[in-house]
């Protein structure tokens, strides 16, 4: 399994260097290697048939439990055909799609790569694994629904659908992780036996809540479906490709996968099938009252992906067969009209189905192969999707799960979806002849053909595909060995009836859309979450906006009166947590001369803050340094004491010789603000206080300092413990602050250079 | 060792600032040995378990000393290649004006701080290093004296002072309460006293002391204010070791000195990152500028560091060392990538800057990366990363921060996508001439050491990305020791 | 004796943080001056200073005589005190090089590097 990926990986990060060397035929090299990496996986089909599965495991990252596995059954196998099979086509296709235009290279890269991740996630045997393939998906298709970048709509759209899938893609991320709380593993393997550690345990409604945010975002279940329809930026085969064959099936793979572990429980089947149906109808509604030929197909995509979520949500063997065919049915038929709509927007430069018409007169040929996939889509009996439809009926009606409601919604959405295939399939080619004769490459055809023509063929041979394919992926999704027959025909009984009744209301609609169309409209309207989409993005930006404006609001002051009044509500709160602001008790025994000196500090203190001279206030701040110093002196600290006088002359000086080339203080603040920070700075003060006070009532626990004293003199041989300290103990804070002055004085220097450098360059 | 090597460095290239070439090659010297002695330090760790050093003999806690357990191993290391990542870079980005004024200079004696605050044992000596960090970048800040500069300068010089008088006061308190200065000492006489209330103010003030240096909510003013204002390699190399030598600061006296009683610290730590993440993030769709979002972004990513700690666990302790590991490379590179754009396009204005895509798909492949990392994409480092942390959220029970965390990455990837699509793939109408003349004009030399940093912590980012088992089992190691301090303490005080 | 020097130390945080939160940028620093004054006593006051004999041993003498001021914090004073010096050069240039690259001492007007205008 590795190889194949491998193989896929490689090629994708080659092919815009197989571009520049084979330039036109390079479509047809990476076709064939995909088809050989396709013949490669198919050989590993024998062993799947015989132990059910197969299972690669390397080590890779397994300190966390995440190894690179690969898991492989049914399921994982028809998976796997579907997306390089029809990435081979796809690719086949492109080359000549896309002829003439500019970054053709970069396109084979995203595709390859797509390509790559989607195999590597259907057959991904670990979450971790398979969620890394999951996003690469997301990105590829980002680059890929983007191809058109220098268009803006074409940006806008990409980057909507990455952040709705990425979206969902946490969700899912966060699932997998409580997963993997309860059940201990992120195997799927071993996840396959531990359906009781998940389902029994009480996150188990979160976790499914998680788990189907990111299925419904990527597989475009309302109400995250907006993204897809707008995805129609893309090249046409990249909206057949990602957007209806492989991408958006990614998330009902995962319901499939996730179907044992977590499936069949009532949160289950209501939340499944109620988005289901309201999903498959609401695209069903819109996909008839689209005209563009990528709209309608879009929609109708959104349609079968509910259909497919509902069946899924039924939960009974039935409807799980009826999915895995559906599904193969749609992958099919859908691929092929995007590729049909794409030739017929090629020759004949719209899309629009109410200027499109009598095509068949000029490409008949391409007529016949929309005709065949349009049938299958209908259900017609002799087409693969007949097959799918009857058995879509045959469940609703046979389960006991929302009795009768469930056939009608079935029936109504398929009614829609067969109007829906007449629009996109039938219409543009019948109707009178308007445009010229257009030649159209036949290689072109190729894809679509065997695409269309395949949906044909596999009816005659169910017995086949039967035993091959889908039994097989049922038997892996439901984990009960079951052999249920496909038959072409079963007799004349209710889920014909309902077939005859849906291909006849279909017409009947697509007759008479017009008149649908005034109904629906208005009712459309508040269904459109992509206007709360857009809405959400520019409140976001104003939310971002404003919020930066009020705290990052240039404003130093604010800043300052934000970060200090943090700090004391932090500082202040666990006092008050702690009950601490109980009253002190000290000695109160006070000296005069202390009194005058503290006052003095005070005073001057206070006589900086409201002096309008410069000088006197930087005289006042002189007098507050001396007063610290002879605070030092007095409790036995000189050494600070001569540092601090020799420092505060110093600062002093510098600030008088900068002072006479600065202007004079100008009193700008307004009186109220002056207020309030004045009650603020008190505030902060007194908080300071009580800290203090807080801290020197606590007993001091033993100091290190008794060692200093004891050891100053007899290890160090100094007798100024302070001094002694500083250049032996503590050496290396001195130097430290040695390297703060230098730096200091360098920076200084070169301050005042460049001031020079700027003077040059003015005169200059 | 490391303390020593940058120091060195610097005393040589005082004499030498006047020889350009000689500067530019002694620099990139000077770091390659710092990261050789890193590498040093850090296999002695791995091998012989924590490793300490007593400056001039005196055991702790008397004298100070030097401690290196693995999570500083890892952070030295980081650091010695983050500098000489910068140092070649430094070779195209740095004009002659600032170097004749020493611009090597002070970025030495900047990473001399970084390695002694980070190695340090002390929590004075941590104040002096952080001084030291604090000096040596005004300078690098200011120097080019460019009126936005001086305007940035201003708010960064202010804001930290205001930190450091914090800082200062803390340390003060915290001697006041335990008569000592050694974190592992004070770690032991801290835990032996019942007083929670006290310890717990001292410990919000250096929380709010380091959470200036880190950037978080909301002491981050200074950070947007300043960061995009001096040459890019300047802010690449402050992103990359500045503010996370903050959050190392908080993380190491979070986990080893104010162990007592966490349940306040720890809740406001938790509210914080939360807060610290969204705006940030926010901040950073609001801008319009390639360097201001990506200024902003470290701010978000700070809240994911804080996550890690405010979880407390071993596993969330891995998820933050890890991360650390992982934005610290990240971040290098997007900034780098800024400046390649900025010496094509002579701008950082989103508006101003386009079709990059069109014309040069390799600058777009290594933003592309490194964005994609930065929003959490599989299988790059942010991914793992975020990964690790959310777990550790949930095996804690933390959801609301844990979906905050989730929340956030959803809006760094609109922000990135911002980005992306501004820059690269609209048409702005720049002029492809002129834009690849300005690219091609550049000598070789120029290119090389333009590209070569970039593509070189790209490959060490994938490498981490696509076989992240080696850094995880030391992130694992380190978030271990961290969790069981008293290893740390038994190794300091020799017990 | 704490409770004094306690309000000493707070009426010097009071006034340098009403100082730093005018809009003169001249006032910034002389605020700035203040709250590292009123860091240093405040790791004096809560170092227990006392009324007593400076940390010198005498001569002849081996150890220290109680009481004695505690050492410790005298050192880390002086360091401290030398640092934000250092600090404060710098940031007296700093306003100087303000004043004559902006033209103004409104810190007010020095907010283009971070203020945003438009909705992004």
């Amino acid at each position: 399994m590795l190889i194949v990926v491998s193989i896929l990986l490689i090629l994708s990060i080659l092919s815009p260097l197989l571009y520049k060397i084979f330039k036109g035929i390079t479509n047809w090299i990476i076709t064939s290697v995909i088809i050989t990496s396709l013949i490669l996986f198919i050989n590993y089909g024998k062993t799947i048939f015989s132990d059910d599965f197969l299972l690669e495991s390397y080590e890779w990252f397994s300190s966390a439990n995440i190894n690179l596995e690969f898991y492989v059954d049914g399921l994982g196998f028809m998976f796997g055909i579907i997306v390089l099979g029809i990435g081979a086509l796809i690719v086949l296709y492109s080359g000549y799609y896309l002829k003439g235009k500019e970054f053709t290279g970069r396109f084979y890269l995203y595709i390859v790569l797509f390509a790559a991740s989607m195999f590597g996630l259907v057959i991904s045997g670990n979450l971790i694994v398979m969620f890394v393939f999951w996003e690469l998906t997301g990105i590829s298709s980002f680059f890929l629904i983007g191809y058109y970048f220098y268009k803006e709509e074409s940006r806008i759209n990409a980057q909507q659908a990455l952040l709705v899938t990425g979206f969902g893609g946490l969700a899912l991320l966060a699932g997998f992780i409580l997963i993997y709380l309860s059940a201990g593993t992120f195997s799927i393997k071993e996840l396959l036996t531990k359906r009781e550690l998940i389902v029994f345990t009480e996150i188990y409604p979160i976790i499914l809540i998680l788990i189907l945010t990111g299925v419904f975002t990527k597989s475009a279940q309302v109400p995250f479906h907006f993204w897809l329809p707008n995805a129609m930026v893309a090249p046409a085969p990249i909206s057949a490709y990602l957007h209806s064959a492989t991408m958006v099936k990614a998330g009902i793979f995962l319901l499939m996968r996730l179907y044992p572990v977590m499936g069949d429980t009532n949160e289950w089947k209501y939340i499944l099938s109620g988005f289901g149906i309201f999903t498959m109808l609401m695209g069903g509604f819109i996909s008839v009252n689209q005209t563009d030929l990528k709209k309608i197909l879009a929609y109708s995509t959104v349609s079968a992906l509910g259909l497919m979520v509902t069946l899924m949500g039924i939960s009974t063997q039935e409807a799980i067969q009826a999915a895995v065919v559906f599904l193969i049915a749609h992958a099919l038929y859908k691929g092929s009209l995007f590729l049909i709509a794409g030739l017929v927007e090629h020759s004949a430069d719209s899309r629009d189905i109410n200027v499109l018409s009598g095509l068949y007169k000029t490409i008949p040929f391409l007529g016949i192969i929309s005709f065949a996939a349009a049938a299958s889509q209908s259900g017609v009996p002799l087409f693969f999707g007949f097959l799918g439809k009857e058995l879509t009926y045959t469940s609703a009606i046979d389960t006991d799960f929302l009795k009768i409601f469930l056939p009608l919604m079935f029936l109504m959405a398929n009614i829609l979806m067969v109007c829906a295939a007449l629009m996109a399939g039938v219409k543009p080619f019948i109707g009178e002849y308007e445009k010229e004769k257009v030649k159209i490459s036949s290689f072109k055809y190729i894809s679509p053909l065997i695409l269309s023509f395949t949906g044909f063929a596999i009816f005659f041979i169910p017995g086949l595909l039967n035993n091959t394919i889908i039994n097989p992926t049922v038997n892996a999704i439901s984990g009960v060995e079951t052999r249920i027959e496909l038959s072409l025909w079963h007799g004349f009984n209710i889920p014909l009836l309902m077939s005859i009744l849906t291909l006849a209301g279909g017409y009947y609609i697509y007759k008479y859309r017009n008149y649908f169309k005034l109904h629906i409209e208005d009712f459309l309207i508040f269904l459109t979450p992509s206007s709360v989409y857009h809405s959400m993005i520019s409140g976001l930006k104003k939310i971002a906006f404003y919020q930066t404006r009020i705290l990052q609001s240039g404003y130093l002051r604010n800043y300052l009166i934000v970060i200090f009044s943090f700090t004391l509500i932090l500082m202040i709160l666990p006092l008050l947590i702690g009950n601490k602001l109980a009253i002190f008790t000290g000695d109160l025994e006070i000296e005069r001369y202390e009194i005058f000196l503290y006052s003095a500090i005070i005073i001057s203190a206070i006589f900086v803050t409201v002096t309008k001279s410069r000088l006197s206030a930087i005289a006042a701040l002189g007098v507050v340094g001396f007063g610290v110093a002879v605070i030092f002196i007095m409790h036995g600290a000189p050494d600070i004491a001569i540092t601090q006088f020799a420092i505060e002359v110093l600062t002093v000086i510098l600030f008088v010789i900068v002072l006479f080339k600065l202007p004079r203080f100008s009193n700008i603040s307004k009186r109220k603000i002056k207020i309030r920070d004045t009650i603020f700075s008190v505030t902060a003060g007194v908080a300071v206080f009580f800290v203090l006070m807080l801290i020197t009532n606590e007993k001091m626990r033993p100091l290190i300092s008794d060692f200093y004293t004891e050891n100053s003199w007899t290890l160090a041989n100094g007798r100024n413990i302070v001094n002694v300290i500083l250049v032996d103990f503590r050496a290396i804070d001195t130097f430290g602050e040695i390297t703060v002055l230098a730096v200091a004085a360098f920076g200084i220097f070169a301050l005042l250079k460049l001031t020079v450098i700027n003077k040059k360059e003015e005169h200059k | 060792m490391p303390v020593i090597i940058p120091l060195l460095s610097a005393v040589v290239l005082i004499f030498f600032r006047k020889f350009r070439i000689f500067s530019k090659v002694f620099n990139l010297f000077g770091s390659l040995a710092l990261l050789t002695a890193a590498g040093f330090i850090f296999l002695f760790v791995d091998n012989e378990g924590i490793q300490t050093l007593s400056i001039g003999g005196w055991k702790a806690p008397f004298g100070i000393i030097f401690v290196a357990d693995t999570f500083s191993a890892i952070m030295i290391i980081i650091a010695g290649i983050m500098s000489s990542a910068a140092s070649i870079f430094f070779f195209a980005m740095v004009d002659k004006e600032r170097e004749k004024l020493g611009f090597y200079i002070f970025y030495q004696t900047m990473i001399m701080g970084v390695c002694g605050a980070l190695l340090t044992g002390d929590i004075f000596n941590l104040y002096v290093w952080f001084e030291v960090i604090l000096m040596s970048s005004f300078i690098l800040l200011v120097l080019g004296s460019e009126k936005k500069q001086i305007e940035g300068a201003v708010k960064y010089v202010a804001i930290n002072l205001i930190s450091s008088v914090i800082f200062l006061s803390a340390i003060g308190l915290l001697y006041g309460l335990n008569g000592t200065l050694n974190m592992a000492d004070l770690s032991v006489k801290i835990s032996a006293s019942k007083d929670t209330a006290l310890m717990n103010t001292v410990s919000m003030m250096f929380l709010v002391s380091f959470g200036i240096k880190s950037a978080i909510f909301p002491l981050f003013f200074w950070l947007p204010a300043s960061y995009h204002t001096p040459p890019v390699a300047v802010t690449a190399i402050f992103s990359a070791l500045l503010t996370k030598t903050g959050v190392y600061a908080i993380i190491r006296v979070f986990t080893l000195v104010f162990r007592q009683d966490m349940t306040f610290s720890l809740t406001v730590i938790l509210i914080l990152a939360g807060f610290t993440m969204v705006t940030g993030v926010l901040g950073a769709a609001a801008q319009m500028d390639f360097r201001r979002i990506l200024s902003f972004h470290i701010i978000s990513q700070i809240g994911y560091l804080l996550m890690g700690l405010g979880i407390l666990t071993e596993y969330s302790l891995t998820g933050s060392v890890f991360f650390m590991i992982h934005i610290i490379i990240t971040k290098t590179i997007l900034f780098f990538v800024s400046g390649i754009v900025y010496v094509a396009y002579g701008t950082y204005d989103l508006t101003k800057v386009g079709s990059i895509y069109k014309w040069f798909p390799f600058i777009g492949l290594l933003f592309l990366i490194s964005a994609g990392s930065l929003a959490g994409i599989p299988p790059f480092t942010g991914f793992w990363a975020k990964f690790f942390l959310i777990k550790a959220g949930f095996m804690g029970e933390f959801f609301v921060i844990s979906s905050v965390g989730l929340f956030v990455s959803i809006l760094t990837l609109y922000s990135m996508l911002k980005i992306w699509n501004e820059v690269f793939w609209t048409d702005t109408g720049c002029e492809f001439e002129v834009v690849n003349n300005n690219l091609k004009s550049k000598s070789k030399g120029f290119k090389f050491s333009m590209y070569f940093p970039v593509i070189f912590l790209l490959i060490v980012m994938l490498a981490i990305s696509f076989y992240p088992e080696p850094v995880y089992y030391y992130a694992e190691k380190a978030g271990k020791e961290l969790m069981n301090y008293t290893n740390y303490i038994n190794a300091v005080l020799r017990k | 004796m704490y409770i004094l020097i306690s309000i000493v130390t707070g009426a010097l945080f009071a006034a340098g943080i009403f100082m730093i939160l005018r809009r003169s940028i001249v006032k910034l620093i002389i605020g700035l001056v203040l709250l590292s004054h009123a860091a240093n006593l405040l790791i004096f006051t809560a170092g227990r200073m006392s009324m007593s004999q400076p940390p010198i041993i005498k001569e002849g003498a081996i150890f220290l005589n109680e009481p004695y001021a505690d050492p410790l914090p005298q050192a880390l004073i002086l360091t401290a005190i030398v640092i934000s010096f250092g600090l404060t050069a710098f940031a007296i240039i700093l306003i100087k090089k303000t004043y004559l690259i902006n033209k103004t001492e409104d810190l007010d007007e020095l907010n283009t590097t971070d203020k945003i205008d438009k909705i992004g």
